[in-house]
């Protein structure tokens, strides 16, 4: 029995060992396969969360500056500005002013000291220096201190906004060094403790959190660290299975491995999410701040910072519009554990603790004030700077943003869209509108407000909304013709009546006039002034639309618009961009300056990248760019514009042009000094009617902007080929002396009419443009009379 | 090309424009054109029809060799002034100028205007 229990035994002895040797083996194989397998996910991890890591590598952001403000003798500035300047640099009101930074008011003088700063053309040092004011110039620029008197001061630029070049995010990126005080610490103390000494992931603080959750009987804590939590936001997966929390756990430590603290915590402050608008999430501090208190981070006090940390935990819980009193609770818990740290003495959190949450009521969905602009900035570095240069780190980017224009502009057009759609009973809402200001003389931009909301950061108008431009765009048909001067001058008879083209491929075109009423014989610059469809239609197919076509290119159109003759009277979809660019041409006497918003960019070092030197490219020769200058003028002296003596005097002279589109669906207008060219667009993004014309609507936004920038009047100098010759705007010979209604104009030289005419100033005038008739009923054989008196007799036809 | 038969256009403009090309003149005369430049381009802010800062940075610009600039932004003071020495000054970088880019015809067109205003 025995040897057989015995052989029995070992039969099972032998069997089970082969079996747990199988299973061994198996085990073995497993484990070694399940180690493969767990590299493999760690590697693939590894390479995962670097991949996501260096691609979201804001490394320092690029920080963009306005321009700074000059001041000198005799600049054009009151107390007010400078003050508001200074104010908006942070810069102190003190009752004597000696530090760096502080400003004191003393009657009409205003004594500051300007920070150091380093600009791209070298260093501005910090003197004491006394501005005295006097009819809003500043009459007197003076050190205080004995020092020798620099003839001007630039104080230093301000810092409007930070964005990373090469990721088309809005966000405002912050380094660092941009955190405010207590924003790291607040943080540390209540997201993640022992963040400097952890890898990764903190055990302890785990288990801590685990204790105090079991003891709660629900999550009080979290015990993820900051960098999990980083990637727990690089992922945004809404999934929470073991399984990727262990790789959530896995890829922080891979993450501590590969960066230093500084690296992640800088991704943290510019990744972790912090709230919602619609449908767009908000991440990052930097932007965060603009979205609750619609300022920068760096101008945050502490109170407003532990509100920010606080809401980490539970940005939809804790949103302190929606949830105020949850949101001010969990604030004064932050700051309660500040004070229990020692970052805040008793009295500051208590302090801290007494002021109101200070939430702005409307979600600003922008990084920066100036959305619309740091826009173009940002397409202008991708355009015109190397992808490699602009990912180097904390690049300065220098733009000619000039924050007076800007505030100005988004108050005309938004106070301005508001009144109309009041006065004109227009859906509340419905309106849209787009403006932008440059330098005449350089191309560079001052002011850019894309939506009637200028801090929306959406679609934005003034560089991407193609519409119809209506007579905006015919002085480039008068121009064409005006370049021709042994066929065209102002004094030029044409025809405005009835007029039908035909087409090929398509159904006749006939033009018709807004009043819908022909006006008959009228001159040129009449028929700018009143924007006559009709005489400018065919004033165009005279000269032949091709020629009107190279014309736009020449004054900076890149756009390739179809050649049809409706393109004369602004049938053609075109940018306040594309329009600025024009007229830009216009107000720099025929010289296109390319509109841009740099005008350095400086690397790490202090170098500069690349610079934008002025460069300006003569297109039209000074003779017709004067007079067409001339005629835009009248435009605004007794022409479609002449209501603008609403909002500005005329004597400032000031050039300009409206237009309207058919069924009044847009209006524009356009207009100079030899300072400022600023063009506003109004319509509705669905396209429907506003019953605006160019007048009644953009034109009174730009009458309320330019007011607010206070123009100089607009003076034209006389090209020395150009000269004064009177004329009889009926007749359109020379006037004689006893002409009543004669006219001066400038003509090219050699071009004015040699003959006179008889005086008709008993005859209906059509150069005023209050007359309005039907057909010109005037003799068939006058006219031919006239006609032949009139150079040039032969008029080149294009067609 | 002798510079000893025409009068030095001399600054002119408000004191902060004049201290600015002058500053200007003197960053050009150490080599320094990017600074010259920019100490001009300053200044045409201040006082953007101003024909002398026009024509200091055309003449800034040539001696960067950007002949093409130096034309266009002499032209344009040439637009904005009555000024006969200036005039012919601004011809003369034109002159120069074509030269540069090899085009004997416009430089000697150009010659003939800086003749006819001297």
């Amino acid at each position: 029995m025995a040897r057989r229990r015995t052989s029995r035994k070992s039969t099972r002895g032998r069997r089970r060992s082969r079996v747990r040797g199988f299973l061994g083996r198996t085990f073995r194989v497993l484990s070694v396969l399940l180690l493969l397998v767990g590299v493999a996910a760690v590697v693939y991890l590894d390479f995962d969360i670097r991949a996501k890591f260096e691609g979201k590598r804001w490394a320092l952001p690029a920080h963009l500056y306005s321009r700074p403000l000059e001041l000198y003798e005799g600049q054009r500035l009151n107390a007010a500005q400078l003050v508001s300047e200074l104010k908006a640099l942070g810069y102190r009101q003190v009752s004597e002013s000696r530090e760096p930074g502080s400003y004191a008011v003393d009657g009409t003088a205003i004594d500051f000291v300007p920070r150091p700063f380093v600009f791209w053309d070298g260093p501005q040092e910090s003197i004491a220096m006394r501005a005295r004011f006097s009819g809003g110039y500043i009459d007197s620029f003076q050190s205080i201190d004995d020092a020798a008197t620099p003839t001007l001061v630039r104080l230093e630029p301000r810092l409007f906004g930070s964005i990373s070049p090469v990721h088309h995010e809005d966000r405002s990126l912050i380094s660092l060094d941009d955190a405010p005080d207590h924003l790291i610490d607040a943080l540390l103390v209540i997201e993640d403790r022992s963040f400097f000494k952890h890898h990764g992931i903190d055990p302890k603080g785990l288990l801590r959190a685990t204790v105090a959750n079991i003891r709660a009987l629900r999550i009080v804590q979290g015990g993820s660290t900051l960098t999990q939590q980083l990637v727990k936001n690089l992922y945004l997966t809404a999934d929470r299975t073991l399984q990727r929390k262990l790789a959530e756990m896995v890829m922080a430590v891979l993450l501590d491995f590969h960066y230093d603290k500084e690296q992640i915590l800088q991704a943290y402050l510019n990744e972790v999410y912090l709230g919602q608008a619609g449908n767009r999430a908000i991440h990052g501090f930097g932007l965060a701040s603009y979205f609750y208190f619609g300022r920068p981070l760096r101008e945050l006090r502490v109170h407003e910072v532990a509100l920010l940390v606080g809401m980490v935990r539970g940005p939809s819980f804790y949103n302190p519009r929606r949830q105020p009193e949850r949101a001010r609770e969990r604030r004064d818990l932050v700051l309660d554990d500040l004070a229990r740290r020692g970052y805040l003495s008793a009295e500051q959190s208590q302090a801290a603790k007494r002021a109101k949450l200070g939430v702005t009521k409307v979600a600003s969905s922008a990084a920066t004030p100036y959305p619309a602009f740091t826009d173009f900035v940002r397409r202008q570095l991708l355009r015109d700077y190397r992808e490699e240069d602009l990912r180097s780190v904390g690049l300065r980017i220098f733009t000619t943003l000039d924050p007076f224009v800007q505030e100005a502009t988004a108050q005309a057009l938004q106070g301005g869209i508001e009144r109309l759609e009041s006065q004109h009973n227009l859906p509340t809402g419905s309106l849209q509108g787009a403006v932008i200001v440059g330098a005449a003389s350089n191309g560079e931009l001052l002011a850019i407000v894309g939506d009637r909301n200028p801090q929306y950061a959406g679609f934005n108008r003034a560089l991407d909304a193609v519409r119809p431009v209506g007579s905006i765009l015919k002085p480039a048909v008068y121009l064409t013709a005006l370049e021709r001067p042994g066929s065209y001058t102002l004094a030029t008879l044409l025809q405005d009546e009835p007029l039908t083209v035909k087409q090929t491929g398509s159904a006749p075109w006939s033009p018709q006039n807004y009043d819908g009423l022909f006006h008959g014989q009228v001159n040129l610059v009449t028929s700018l002034a009143n924007s006559y469809n009709v005489a400018t239609a065919r004033l165009g197919m005279d000269i032949g639309v091709s020629q009107v076509k190279s014309t736009l290119s020449r004054l900076g159109l890149r756009r390739n618009v179809p050649e049809y003759p409706a393109l004369l009277l602004g049938g053609t979809g075109l940018t306040v961009l594309e329009i600025a660019q024009m007229y830009q041409t216009f107000a720099n006497g025929g010289f296109r300056a390319p509109m841009g918003a740099i005008r350095s960019v400086l690397g790490n070092n202090g170098q500069a990248l690349a610079r934008y030197p002025l460069s300006i490219q003569q297109v039209v020769d000074p003779g017709p760019v004067h007079l067409i200058n001339y005629a835009l003028q009248q435009v605004v002296h007794r022409g479609t514009a002449r209501g603008l003596a609403q909002y500005l005097p005329q004597s400032l002279g000031l050039a300009g042009k409206t237009g309207t589109t058919d069924g009044f669906r847009d209006s524009w207008f356009a207009g100079f000094n030899d300072e400022y060219v600023a063009v506003v667009w109004l319509g509705r993004d669905d396209n429907q009617p506003i019953d605006l014309s160019g007048a009644s609507g953009a034109m009174t936004v730009w009458g309320d902007l330019m007011r607010r920038l206070n123009p100089r009047p607009l003076r034209l100098s006389m090209p020395p080929d150009v000269e004064i010759v009177s004329v009889d705007p009926v007749s359109g010979g020379l006037a004689d002396s006893g002409c009543d209604n004669a006219v001066e104009l400038p003509f090219i030289i050699g071009s004015a009419p040699r003959e006179s005419a008889p005086c008709l100033a008993h005859q209906v005038v059509s150069d005023s443009p209050d007359v309005k008739r039907k057909a010109n009923k005037t003799g068939n054989s006058i006219k031919k009379w006239f006609e032949k008196l009139l150079k040039p007799l032969n008029r080149e036809r294009d067609r | 090309m002798s510079a000893t038969d025409t009068r030095v256009p001399q600054p002119q403009g408000a004191p902060v424009v004049v201290a600015l090309a002058q500053s200007a003149e003197q960053e050009a005369a150490s080599g320094r054109l990017d600074q010259a430049a920019n100490a001009l381009e300053r200044a045409l802010r201040i006082e953007p029809q101003n024909p002398f800062l026009w024509h200091r940075l055309a003449g800034v610009r040539l001696r960067q060799h950007r002949p093409q600039d130096a034309i266009d932004l002499a032209t344009r003071s040439i637009t904005l002034t009555a000024d006969k020495a200036l005039i012919a000054e601004n011809w003369e970088l034109i002159a120069q100028s074509y030269e540069l880019q090899g085009d004997a015809d416009n430089a000697q067109e150009a010659t003939r205007q800086v003749n006819k205003y001297r």
